[in-house]
């Protein structure tokens, strides 16, 4: 009954924090749905729906994120990296390639982090929130300006040309297998970063 | 404006860089990326947007339409 009780009273405070989330999921989709991509705003909506199931309860939650041996995970991305970087873009092997590298990364990513090695100070708390707000308007102003050029871009070609998106800057630079290479590596290096971090507070 | 576009693009690419060199000063006193992500990445809603994006970018620029044509030609 007391666990009953508890989910109750924490179950909107769930809510209330992957809200925010939920709507950057779910505003991606719609400008998927502009650009005409199915397969993109069928991702990013079926993204949306899961963490609403999941926000509202109705999810497996609570087994941990099993330990990842770094070295057997930086050997797979550099395999997947050279194959990234030999393939053909836009090609079936690419798309294998990146399907099954997003499969393995939120299968690790839906695990629950391990619990942090210390409990968070203030002091530290303080510098983690400097830091997300300084990241978070870096973020903010840099999607605001590719909405910004994505809207003008879909008129004219003229205008795509006044107001290019990052998209139209990379892609005939993705062209070359040295850059891909070099994208292929900085993109598989963010994702291990990505999947290996994250530590529950010990206070929490 | 094709300039102006391109100047934000890379003042946001400059700013990314200082906060993450500027994390290893002290007396900055803001956390480094990754003390920055333990936390961030800790609960499960900004860890799935965060690596769902991360992820879409790879299918984006290596597997699906990268660039789209203008609606009015």
């Amino acid at each position: 009954m007391v666990g009953i009780v508890s989910e109750a009273r924490t179950r909107p405070r769930a809510w209330l924090r992957a809200a925010p989330w939920i709507f950057i999921l779910a505003a991606i989709c719609l400008v998927q749905i502009v650009r005409q991509q199915p397969v993109d705003a069928a991702i990013f909506g079926a993204g949306t729906v899961v963490l609403a199931l999941d926000a509202a309860g109705a999810l497996p939650t609570r087994r941990v994120r099993p330990a990842i041996g770094l070295t057997a995970v930086i050997a797979a991305a550099t395999l997947v990296a050279v194959v990234l970087a030999l393939a053909p873009r836009h090609g079936v092997v690419a798309g294998i390639a990146v399907a099954a590298v997003g499969l393995v990364a939120l299968a690790l990513a839906w695990f629950l982090p391990p619990v942090a090695a210390a409990p968070d100070g203030p002091q530290r708390r303080l510098r983690v929130r400097r830091a997300a707000i300084g990241w978070a308007c870096v973020a903010l102003v840099m999607c605001l300006v590719e909405l910004w050029s994505f809207l003008m871009g879909r008129l004219t070609t003229d205008a795509k040309g006044e107001h290019p998106a990052i998209s139209e800057l990379l892609d005939p630079v993705l062209d070359d297998a040295i850059w891909r290479a070099v994208f292929a590596i900085a993109w598989l290096a963010l994702g291990v970063l990505l999947v290996t971090r994250g530590r529950r507070a010990r206070d929490a | 404006m094709r300039d102006v576009t391109i100047g934000i693009y890379l003042l946001c690419l400059v700013a990314a860089l200082v906060l993450a060199v500027g994390a290893h000063r002290p007396s900055w006193r803001i956390a480094k990326v990754t003390e920055m992500l333990d936390a961030v990445l800790a609960e499960r809603a900004p860890r799935i947007v965060i690596v769902v994006f991360w992820w879409w970018l790879g299918w984006h620029f290596l597997v699906g339409q990268t660039v789209d044509p203008p609606v009015l030609g």
